[in-house]
């Protein structure tokens, strides 16, 4: 017997569920797609390696497709979205820590606009916070992503999202010698 | 950015870092028309192609667990190590209860993270059988996909290797659940590939293919029962009923039909075949139905000793009939395609009737690119190929022999009875081409007896299944086809 229980409940999700018809397939298509840089960077952001974030894009785009005649509230898109994809990367790292060696170093990721020394020191600082650290840091003061949301994305409380994005910003000042 | 409740406020940090996404943002805005048209597409195609749930199922894993068929050919039989306890089947076992290494190969642990970190292509991993959780927005088996209504993330199990039969899945199997859920608990060794990207293993650097246990042979239960092994046979006869029988299938490559019975009860030919060419691990069985497993083959089968034909038998061979494991199906099979059919256990002759034996037999032709007859009426060559005698058989694989098809009646019926341990095929009963014995994989038609005849052989090493007694493999020749056959030969006075 197939143990299938559902994981988040419709508050916990935002509740996509609301109202609206089911988009039909070109348009639920273009919908992901204008949501494609957002995730896109944020993936980056999160995994600090091209291939993994572009990895996490496609997995991310191929699940929503799926789900893509369940979903009928287009505003709780984008933060359903920043959860699958986010889960996928700290799944992803569960599994890399599991039974391999992941070297950011090796997969530094180029990331893109002007190479200031502030930036290269930010990107060097968020690349040294752990991953589920990192995750919450972006959703949360990158992306913009209230607690609430953000806790969701992680799949962890809030108290635990707070915690999390306390260490981070406490590790970011340490590392980048802030006062 | 935000000041929610998270901490001490650090508008500078937080300006800097929302300052950093909106040029992460840039960036991406003008990377995605690209990437994600690449990659946008590809998931469409997924999708179009009844989307990616092995790709899903799997997405759990560090490394795929994915089949090799080629290693678990004949070859791969698990051979004492150097170190540590023996298994049941011989094999030396670490302190974790796996082997150390198999048929040479080493057994790397699901555990042995430095170790794997440098693997790739194909290689044996070992570990214990966990019933594995995974969250995903569809399970493999799930029809049909999670609604929005239960939160779009489900929990999907599946199966998967863990260092101990209490730790959590590292490894999750591929595809069928079938071929792990028979070993739940217990220790494994499969075949696994590494693959080049680790991040995402499933999608184009491997392909999905089924996992395969290459150790041990057979589970230690199927469905709850227990499965025994050829070391238990001593207690077979107490068994009552049917009892589950595991592990590997021996049977030549090309299965002769058995000479003509002389002298045995229908019994008797039944539970103790004249030539009993098929086994499991060494033990001789006797199939009620149709028993197609390739050699090598990894199964656990239904059988049952006593069976009610041994009171048929005659008083001499009562106790060998009695003693006969006869298999009612099979129930379990290591090919990850396999499954389960009612028809396996069907009873009937596993031998086919003549007159399907007769069907299925290529008919005989006048093959069109025939060489000139020899002085005997027999071909010389067919198709290019040169007819060979009795003189001057080729050492080849395979080969034609042509001449007169008798057959080999040099021994009287029944006397001396056919010694059930011997190794080499039966003293007579046998066809013949052109005077040498001959087996064949189908019955060939009487109708052919004392015909000059073309045959293509295949010489198959057969390992023969002595009822009390090792026997070592023998060659038989075995006819495959008749590809010619001329006018009678008439009868020679004596």
């Amino acid at each position: 017997m197939r143990n299938i229980t559902a994981t988040l409940d419709r508050q916990e999700t935002g509740d996509p569920v609301r109202a609206t018809a089911a988009p039909a397939a070109p348009e639920w298509a273009a919908t992901l797609h204008s949501h494609g840089p957002l995730l896109l960077a944020a993936a980056r952001a999160i995994t600090r390696n091209e291939t993994e974030a572009e990895d996490l894009v496609q997995t991310t785009f191929e699940r929503a497709l799926r789900a893509g005649s369940t979903i009928r509230e287009p505003l709780a898109i984008r933060a359903w979205l920043l959860t699958v994809q986010t889960r996928e990367a700290l799944r992803v790292v569960r599994r890399l820590r599991l039974t391999l060696r992941f070297d950011p170093e090796v997969h530094e990721l180029p990331v893109g606009g002007p190479e200031t020394a502030e930036s290269i020191e930010l990107d060097e600082a968020l690349g040294r916070l752990s991953r589920p650290i990192r995750a919450a840091v972006v959703l949360h003061h990158m992306i913009g992503l209230s607690v609430r949301e953000t806790a969701d994305a992680l799949g962890v409380t809030e108290n635990t999202a707070k915690a999390r994005l306390k260490t981070g910003l406490a590790r970011l000042r340490e590392l980048l010698d802030e006062d | 950015m935000k000041t929610d409740d998270d901490g001490p406020a650090s508008p500078g940090l937080e300006e800097r870092l929302s300052r950093r996404f909106a040029t992460e943002l840039q960036q991406a805005e003008r990377d995605y028309p690209a990437i994600g048209r690449r990659r946008g597409e590809a998931a469409e195609r997924h999708r179009g192609r009844g989307l990616m749930w092995p790709r899903v199922a799997v997405s759990l894993l560090a490394i795929a667990v994915l089949a090799t068929a080629g290693l678990v050919g004949l070859g791969l039989v698990a051979r004492p190590g150097t170190s540590g306890p023996a298994g049941s089947d011989g094999v030396a076992l670490g302190a974790d209860g796996l082997p150390n290494e198999i048929d040479g190969q080493t057994v790397y642990r699901v555990g042995d993270k430095a170790a794997l970190l440098n693997l790739d292509g194909t290689f044996l991993l070992g570990g214990y059988v966990v019933r594995a959780y995974y969250q995903d927005v569809g399970c493999p088996d799930s029809t049909p996909n999670p609604s929005a209504d239960l939160g779009l993330m489900i929990t999907c199990s599946a199966y998967g290797l863990a260092p101990t039969a209490s730790s959590e899945a590292t490894v999750l199997g591929s595809l069928r659940p079938d071929v792990l859920s028979a070993f739940l608990g217990s220790p494994v060794v499969v075949s696994a590939k590494g693959c080049t990207s680790y991040v995402d293993p499933i999608p184009t650097a491997c392909p999905p293919v089924p996992d395969e246990v290459v150790w041990p042979d057979a589970p230690a239960e199927v469905g709850g029962e227990h499965v025994y092994r050829a070391a238990d046979q001593a207690s077979f006869a107490a068994l009552h009923g049917s009892f589950l029988l595991g592990g590997r299938v021996s049977k030549p490559d090309v299965v002769p039909t058995c000479p003509v019975p002389l002298g045995k009860s229908d019994a008797e030919t039944q539970l103790v075949p004249y030539c009993s060419w098929l086994s499991i691990d060494g033990l001789a069985i006797s199939p009620k139905g149709t028993f197609d497993e390739p050699n090598g083959e990894r199964v656990v089968a239904r059988v049952h000793v006593n069976d009610p034909l041994a009171a048929d038998c005659p008083a001499d061979a009562l106790a060998s009939c009695q003693a006969a494991i006869v298999v009612e199906s099979v129930v379990w099979r290591s090919d990850p395609f396999w499954t389960p059919s009612p028809s396996a256990a069907a009873s009937g002759s596993a031998e086919p009737s003549p007159a399907q034996s007769a069907a299925a037999l290529p008919s005989p032709t006048a093959a069109s690119s025939m060489s000139l007859l020899g002085p005997d009426g027999v071909p010389t060559a067919i198709d290019g190929q040169p007819v060979n005698r009795a003189s001057s058989l080729p050492s080849t694989t395979t080969f034609l022999l042509g001449g007169p098809l008798t057959r080999d009646t040099s021994c009287p019926i029944g006397n001396p009875a056919p010694d059930p341990n011997t190794a080499t095929p039966p003293a007579c009963g046998f066809w013949m081409v052109d005077g040498v014995k001959v087996g064949a994989q189908t019955t060939l038609p009487a109708s052919l007896e004392g015909s000059l005849v073309v045959a293509r052989i295949v010489r198959s090493r057969v390992l023969a299944v002595c009822v009390t007694t090792p026997c070592p493999p023998s060659d038989l020749l075995v006819v495959t086809e008749i590809v010619w056959n001329g006018t009678p030969v008439p009868a020679q006075p004596n």
